[in-house]
């Protein structure tokens, strides 16, 4: 590989020798390391005398690292919280998380927060009324067009999370999941740390939209239960019918009821009223046990 | 490396008693009447096999079962029917169906990978979901599975900028993790080159710790090259299981060259060296037999040439 | 990067491995890691966290080779990132809780004192000086060693040696009284 080194002119052979093989006193080692990182020919004689199968095991593994990526912004936040490496590197593999789809999510959410500003601007006696005295109700001024301006957001922002969820799972979009399937990291606690990072990567920008719009601030906050009884929904009812369909099948749903609500009470946040998070809070208690009850299938045939 | 491969039914109380066999001397994989259906298709029907070390081939056309076997031996499937022994554990119950888990490496047919994934972050991913959480241990043994599949050089390329070749043997890669005892590849090297087949076979040969290989192709040369048993999967069913000298022996006294296309043959074509080969039930008397390769076994089997396709 | 890697000064190679050359990065570690391997295994007892320290070392450089301006030589900067990597190992570990592994290897016992022909070939400065560091107390003798010849600031080699930084700064200042008295 190398020429076979010149001799130094500084340090002989038997004392680079004797400095690898830890004889040397104190002063003298540190008069070799001193002179070390100037001499070619004493380094690579000084290599010579490390084991061989040593320095090649270090160097496959010194390649491999080197092909990793960089740990992204999202994955150091992660690890500076303490989460442990591995479970930083599987995030980083979920689809949701990748930041094509977060910045995506952005876009959309923002559409939606403006063009509802823009109508409650066009329509100032609806911005008064949301206003008013922590009331679910959004009283229709002139004509019940303007408060409908208000429904695409109720039904799109606790779907995102429900989105979010649905792709990370989706054996049609995570191209690895045949070889999940048969690994042996357990499904469900796949399930649960990915749900938990998707649903709380996609609902913190769906929450800061919803303060941006025009009415009482907990409203960000009633978007909380819906949003997870939806995800558990879709994720209970894939282990009966494929995950696209049940999580269609779920967005489906959800925006017939909120309209159903919306039209029958007159008001667009009908569905997020106390007997809608009641509501929601049986759904999701029932999800969760569903997915308990049928775990056996979520870990052997989900996906076969 | 000794294979043993049997079809056919199995006594009851046998399979029980060998259940919790683990032993080398024993079968390493156990099919007891296994039925798969997809709505209306029956993938698997009513198969048993009993199979042991060594690199067992699983031939047979696209649409035969073989994929479907392959998944359900990988515990990503469920049978609707029958029963399971893979390295001594049953797949239905939760706890052993994770001890197979620990031993497996799985490369499925057209494996999708993150394609923005560098090499090294994709087998870093797999290893992960293997259970590779000490990060010291687990890069170690990336190192490791580079250097077996010849792709340190391409440790931090993209996936998206491999070559097919290549991607293959990022998903030997993978399943090489962990040093499994049981390696199950559904089509490894099809669409391959002849050069890039050959480097796949070399590394097969070369496996460290002697583990159990399962290999599904529907190209008989595959199998020939590097298997020592081989079980022909047909619709469905299993129609053979041996070694390929004995896939050969189905044909034999049933091959024979002539200088032109034979009419009484069932199938005829003409050879490399200009001469026309034969295969049929009913050879011509003072025809110039020759020995039968396994491919003409697979054909008399598969019925193509005038075979009716069961086991003798 | 042309297949006559070795005659390649090592500058050019860290230039390489900061626009993403691998081979550079594979020829610098055949060049270094040997001696590096040496001298860190000379200030932790533990083979695993040294080569842990090794391995870091070439990927802290993989990825920042750009901070590398040409200032001395590579050697001496590929020490810096060593020892620092190191001292992150060896607390990394300290941290799970296991038994302290680390020990500044100064074995009294099986040394060999270099011939008198070896300290003349050291340098005649360091004889007076050699004799004055044996007789330092081994705390003192690593302060010292950490402080000057690694270039680690009070802070880091309290960090390698599991003791608080005044404590270093209070073992470099008596040290150095004692090596100025025992030469004058």
């Amino acid at each position: 590989m190398t020429n076979s080194p010149v001799d130094c002119a500084v340090l002989s052979a038997a004392v680079v020798a004797s400095y690898a093989d830890g004889r040397l006193d104190a002063a003298a080692a540190w008069s070799v390391e001193a002179h070390l990182p100037g001499c070619p020919a004493c380094r690579t004689a000084l290599s010579a005398r490390v084991d061989a199968d040593r320095l090649a095991r270090n160097r496959a593994v010194v390649l491999a690292r080197a092909g990793l990526h960089d740990p992204g912004l999202a994955a150091r936040a992660l690890r500076r919280c303490g989460v442990p490496e591995h479970i930083a590197v599987l995030l980083g593999a979920t689809p949701s998380l990748r930041r094509s789809w977060l910045a995506g999510l952005l876009l959309v959410l923002a559409i939606v927060v403006g063009a509802t500003q823009l109508a409650a601007s066009l329509n100032p006696a609806v911005a008064q009324n949301l206003g008013g005295g922590g009331q679910f109700s959004v009283v229709a001024a002139a004509g019940s067009a303007r408060w409908l301006g208000l429904l695409p957001f109720f039904i799109l922002a606790p779907m995102v999370p429900l989105a979010a969820v649905a792709t990370a799972f989706s054996p049609v979009l995570d191209p690895a999941y045949r070889l999940t399937a048969a690994a042996p990291v357990s499904k469900i606690w796949l399930l649960c740390v990915r749900s938990v990072a998707v649903i709380g990567a996609s609902l913190v920008p769906a929450a800061i939209a919803a303060l941006a719009l025009p009415g009482p601030w907990w409203l960000a906050l009633a978007l909380l239960l819906p949003a997870l009884a939806m995800c558990a929904s879709a994720l209970g009812l894939a282990t009966v019918v494929p995950p696209l369909a049940a999580a269609a099948g779920v967005a489906a749903g959800w925006t017939a009821v909120v309209t159903a609500a919306a039209l029958a009470a007159n008001t667009a946040s009908a569905a997020f009223g106390p007997a809608g998070q009641a509501t929601a809070a049986v759904v999701l208690a029932a999800a969760i046990t569903l997915i308990l009850v049928r775990r056996n299938k979520i870990d052997y045939g989900w996906m076969g | 490396m000794k294979a043993l491969a049997r079809p056919g039914a199995l006594d009851g109380s046998a399979a029980a008693s060998a259940a919790k066999e683990r032993t080398d001397s024993g079968p390493v994989l156990r099919i007891e009447h296994v039925t798969r259906r997809y709505g209306r298709t029956v993938a698997l029907d009513n198969v048993s096999l009993e199979l042991g070390r060594g690199i067992v081939g699983l031939l047979g056309p696209n649409g035969a079962g073989k994929t479907t076997l392959l998944s359900i031996l990988a515990t990503v499937a469920s049978p609707d029917a029958g029963r399971l022994s893979v390295l001594g554990y049953d797949p239905a119950l939760a706890s052993e169906r994770l001890e197979i888990r620990r031993r497996l490496g799985y490369l499925p047919q057209d494996l999708g990978y993150h394609r923005h994934f560098t090499v090294s972050a994709f087998l870093d991913y797999v290893a992960i979901l293997k259970e590779l959480t000490d990060s010291r241990i687990r890069h170690a043994e990336l190192a490791r599975v580079l250097a077996s599949t010849d792709l340190t050089a391409l440790a931090g390329k993209r996936i998206r900028t491999l070559s097919g070749g290549m991607r293959r043997r990022l998903g030997l890669a993978q399943a090489l993790l962990g040093s499994p005892d049981l390696l199950v590849l559904d089509e490894p090297v099809s669409g391959l080159d002849p050069e890039q087949r050959l480097r796949f076979r070399e590394l097969l040969s070369q496996l460290p710790g002697d583990p159990v290989v399962l290999l599904a192709t529907h190209q008989v040369e595959d199998v020939t090259a590097v298997c020592s048993a081989v079980v022909v999967l047909l619709a469905g069913r299993v129609r053979f299981a041996g070694t390929p000298a004995e896939l050969a022996d189905l044909a034999s006294g049933r091959v024979w060259l002539s200088p032109e296309r034979h009419a009484g043959a069932e199938l005829s074509w003409r050879a490399g060296d200009g001469r026309w080969r034969n295969i049929g039930p009913l050879p011509p008397a003072g025809a110039d037999m020759v020995t039968p390769t396994a491919e003409d076994g697979y054909l008399v089997l598969s019925g193509a040439a005038g075979g009716n396709g069961a086991h003798p | 990067m042309s297949q006559d890697v070795e005659h390649v000064a090592d500058s050019a190679l860290v230039r390489a491995v900061a626009a993403g050359d691998e081979l550079a990065l594979a020829e610098l570690y055949d060049r270094h890691a040997g001696w590096l391997l040496v001298r860190l295994r000379r200030r932790c007892a533990s083979a695993d966290i040294v080569e842990l320290a090794l391995q870091d070392t070439f990927l802290n450089l993989w990825r920042n080779a750009a901070s590398y301006r040409g200032q001395g030589e590579v050697g001496a900067f590929l020490w810096g990132i060593a020892i620092r990597r190191l001292i992150d190992a060896v607390r990394a570990d300290r941290r799970r809780d296991r038994v302290n592994q680390l020990a500044f290897r100064d074995s009294t016992a099986d040394r060999l004192m270099a011939s008198a022909e070896d300290e003349v070939l050291l340098g005649v400065a360091h004889g007076q000086l050699g004799q004055a560091l044996s007789r330092l107390s081994p705390e003192l003798r690593a302060a010292i060693q950490a402080t000057v010849l690694d270039g680690l600031t009070c802070a880091e080699a309290g960090r390698l040696l599991g003791v608080p930084a005044g404590t270093i700064k209070s073992r470099c200042h008596r040290a150095r009284m004692e090596l100025r008295e025992a030469l004058t």
